[in-house]
């Protein structure tokens, strides 16, 4: 079987999840997930975080020749999933607690965030996150926060958060929705919709996951579909797509 | 050869049972695997598991027969009944997991979603009343102006008419009076005959209908009620708190979050019906901000309190943008939609059911997200795929098909499901349900 063949997750050139060769010379690298609302990528996520602690996401990949990584500290937070979460499944992947830090962005973000001013709000949840060079953030639903604090702007989010966040880490995988209405002109679903443009744009590689256009079958989840985003990579990304099929905690990928 | 009960206890500290599988010495930790620091737990003695138990971290959990909670069937989470046993079913877990929240929107002017709301709000009153002499079991909390929800929760449902009769002569033959006295000295038939009568009925009952819902092991875990009647006696404020949304979001927060820690060891259903009522509800609430601070606030005290605590909301989907409406079902764990039929299709669907009316279905029910699955990364839209239909003992959820309407007036067989000829209709192989039910009653008066 050759290696174009393989229905292992690999999104660059030379056949790793997360090139080695990003994490080189101390740039700081974006990463973009987009899923539908209905299809939520926290096994994606899941599996980005084995793979750069265990060096390799076994969980989707079963070919043991598939490139191993380095094991790198890895940091998520989410603006919808609890910690609890993301301990359990990836306690389920044989994940080492110790190896990565879950920042809790769901309890009491509300309370903390009323009659604040959103510049406190903002650095708030960068102390969160340790600065660290050569490691990797996960950051799910940041655009949430446009929604939640009044007046909130795309650029604000990107400015104040985003990009210094990108400065903490080698590599900031961002998880983000996509509302897909062409025809809703109001200010809040340009926004969200400009927020996920400069995700895009500022991304080397991007992976989004969307249900079937069919519609629901029980074989098949939906699609993962890997392509470059707006900034260049070092390392080619391998352009592809994958069906996947999500059931009982477990996510089988085939290649399309 | 003799034998030792089974609950019989073991006394003494009998030495352990050496590891056959293993060399002396040889222990796991060798192989890299860290051993567990509850085993230290018996270090010098040996306890028995009950202690080991209780030595565990269980502060901030409910008790563990508590009757309104058993595991899920798929995921052996901890589960609590909606009050609709349709609904608990659709859900894939018999209930709704604790550290869960399910919104149910509505369209059109209807007030379907009430029902469910007073039977969620009701199951939690009667669940806190199973067992009298404790302090209770069950708290609920409902973000809503309207103080009078209390006293319109549905009570449960006794049986039919017959039924709730024949129970009044049982009680009225158990009092202690000269004729009953009387009567039972002489063996009667009857008594028999009523006993055979009552075997008859549990054979066929709903324990063949639902064998994943183990009436016999949790009992008291969901109860169907009946819409006609009233919970006596109604909920007192130890058993509902009621909060008004009218208050500034972080004195409501914090009152849920304080009730909440009042109500320690009790499992506590928050309600939030009518969510955005315009009657109650602020008009900064009416801002994306305010709804989804809202919304996230509670979302973090359900998973805060995760291991006894659960919420349901409702809402009106016309009263809100599309947009509004997306971001707040994306912080749900479920959401599902209501959709009621038109005065067409209602007057169609009692033409086709014309012999049987109570099968006329009142509007479709979509899943958007289910619990824990949808969490997970697994996709579970469907459209048009359930019905629901609200009656005086029940509110059902069935798989939907189109009846045809029959013309021929052939023995009062008015309706045949036809949904292997509509477009975008189930399979009938897949669903032989709704075929099979038109002729399946023909036969029943066709014995009779």
């Amino acid at each position: 079987m050759s290696s174009a063949q393989r229905q292992d997750l690999v999104v660059f050139g030379d056949h790793s999840v997360i090139s080695d060769q990003i994490f080189q010379n101390g740039f700081h690298h974006l990463i973009t997930i987009t899923a539908s609302p209905f299809t939520s990528p926290t096994w994606l996520i899941n599996s980005l975080v084995e793979s750069q602690i265990l060096g390799r996401p076994y969980s989707l990949n079963s070919d043991s020749s598939a490139v191993q990584g380095h094991s790198r500290p890895v940091t998520v937070g989410s603006f919808v999933h609890e910690p609890q979460l993301f301990h359990n499944a990836l306690g389920k992947l044989k994940v080492s607690p110790q190896k990565y830090k879950v920042v809790d962005l769901v309890t009491d973000l509300v309370a903390k965030s009323l009659g604040k001013p959103k510049n406190r709000l903002y650095n708030d949840i960068l102390q969160q996150f340790p600065l660290q060079a050569q490691s990797v953030i996960v950051l799910e639903q940041p655009e949430l926060l446009l929604s939640l604090l009044e007046g909130s702007t795309s650029d604000e989010i990107h400015s104040q958060l985003i990009a210094p966040l990108m400065k903490r880490c080698s590599v900031l995988i961002l998880a983000t929705n996509i509302y897909n209405d062409g025809e809703d002109t109001t200010r809040d679903s340009l926004e969200l919709s400009r927020f996920t443009l400069g995700c895009i744009y500022k991304s080397i590689a991007i992976m989004s996951l969307r249900p079937l256009e069919t519609g629901r079958a029980s074989d098949v989840t939906g699609t993962l579909r890997i392509t470059r985003g707006g900034a260049c990579s070092p390392v080619h990304v391998l352009e592809n797509e994958y069906l996947y099929l999500n059931q009982k905690e477990t996510t089988r990928l085939f290649y399309r | 050869m003799s034998f030792r009960r089974r609950g019989e206890v073991l006394h003494g500290t009998a030495p352990r049972r050496a590891d056959p599988r293993g060399l002396p010495g040889n222990l796991l930790t060798s192989r890299g695997i860290p051993q567990r620091e509850s085993s230290r737990v018996g270090v010098g003695r040996i306890l028995p598991p009950t202690d080991q138990f209780t030595q565990l971290s269980v502060n901030d959990s409910i008790e563990s027969n508590h009757p309104g909670v058993r595991p899920s069937p798929a995921t052996s989470q901890q589960t609590t009944s909606t009050g609709c046993q349709d609904l608990d079913r659709l859900l894939g877990h018999m209930g709704l997991p604790l550290g869960n929240s399910l919104l149910v929107e509505e369209r059109t002017t209807t007030e379907f979603n009430a029902v469910l709301c007073k039977v969620f709000a009701a199951q939690g009153v009667v669940h806190n009343r199973v067992d009298s002499n404790k302090t209770g079991n069950t708290h609920l909390i409902v973000v809503s102006l309207d103080q009078s929800f209390a006293k319109q929760l549905p009570g449960t449902y006794k049986g039919s008419k017959k039924d709730i009769k024949r129970s009044k002569i049982a009680e009225e033959e158990s009092k202690l009076t000269v004729q009953n006295l009387a009567e039972q000295g002489q063996p009667s038939r009857y008594n028999d005959l009523r006993i055979a009568w009552r075997y008859k009925l549990t054979d066929g009952g709903s324990k063949d209908e639902n064998p994943t819902y183990n009436v016999d092991e949790y009992q008291n875990y969901s109860n169907q009620f009946d819409i006609t009647t009233r919970l006596m006696p109604a909920p007192t404020p130890q058993e509902i708190s009621f909060l008004s949304p009218i208050q500034p979001l972080q004195t409501l927060l914090s009152q849920i979050d304080r009730i909440i820690t009042q109500n320690k060891g009790k499992l506590v259903r928050i309600l939030v019906p009518s969510l955005l009522h315009p009657a109650m509800y602020p008009p900064h609430m009416f801002k994306l901000s305010g709804i989804v601070s809202l919304v996230h606030g509670l979302r973090g005290i359900v998973k805060k309190y995760q291991s006894r605590c659960t919420l349901l909301a409702t809402v009106s989907a016309d009263m809100l943008s599309d947009f509004m409406l997306s971001q707040v079902e994306n912080i749900f764990d479920a959401a599902l939609i209501l959709e009621p039929f038109d005065q067409e299709m209602l007057k169609f669907l009692e033409r086709a059911y014309k012999s049987q009316p109570n099968k006329v279905q009142h509007g479709l029910l979509h899943i958007l997200k289910l619990p824990v699955f949808s969490e997970r990364g697994e996709m579970h839209v469907t459209k048009s795929e359930f019905a629901f239909k609200n009656g005086r003992k029940k509110f059902e959820i069935e798989e939907w098909g189109i009846p045809v309407e029959d013309n021929d007036d052939m023995g009062g067989n008015t309706s045949s499901s036809s949904s292997s000829t509509q477009p975008g209709l189930r399979n009938e192989s897949a669903h032989p349900q709704s075929a099979e039910k038109p002729g399946g009653n023909t036969t029943v008066n066709l014995d009779f």
